[in-house]
């Protein structure tokens, strides 16, 4: 059995996990809408990685494209740097 | 022969992927201003679409190559969000 998926799969569970804890932590809510886009594109490397390719061309649209739009639209009606 | 060079090879080129993963992920929980940590996410997208299509090569399966198409036009979109957030902000006001 090949282990080299397993072990990619491993680093890029690690990555999303750091980068969901600096999108709490974050102050400036774009930098964290960034971190949150960075932990859904790991998100769907693992979800490829197990061999899901149709959930992958479901939740890219969704996790890329639709959150951080409605995100962003947000901080731009109301404030940016959270207290 | 020319098989298990050509899957040796792309073993080495995945390690080579996953090292470039790592500084581009460095840039992005690093870098000092917003553009910075906005190329490095599209530079990672990128360069993990280029990784998914190796990565199906390798696996000897090609139904899973078609994410890369859709991550890659996906990636794209937070760029053209995050600029003209900016833009508007300095342009508006």
């Amino acid at each position: 059995m090949d282990v080299t998926p397993l072990i990619i799969a491993f680093i890029a569970a690690i990555i999303s996990v750091v980068s969901t804890w600096l999108a709490v932590q974050e102050k400036d809510l774009i930098i964290a809408t960034l971190f949150s886009a960075v932990q859904s594109t790991c998100y769907a490397l693992l979800y490829y990685l197990l061999m899901a390719p149709d959930i992958v061309l479901v939740y890219l649209p969704v996790s890329v494209g639709l959150l951080p739009l409605l995100t962003i639209t947000l901080i731009k009606k109301t404030e940016r740097f959270e207290e | 022969m020319i098989y298990d060079f050509v899957m040796s090879l792309l073993g080495v080129l995945l390690i080579l992927y996953v090292i470039s993963f790592t500084l581009y992920l460095v840039r992005v929980f690093k870098g000092p201003t917003i553009p910075d940590r906005v190329l490095a996410i599209d530079s990672l997208g990128y360069d993990l679409a280029a990784f998914m299509v190796i990565l199906s090569v390798y696996l000897r399966s090609p139904l899973i190559a078609v994410c890369a198409l859709s991550l890659s036009l996906w990636i794209f979109v937070l760029d053209i969000y995050v600029a003209k957030y900016l833009e508007a902000r300095e342009m508006g006001d």
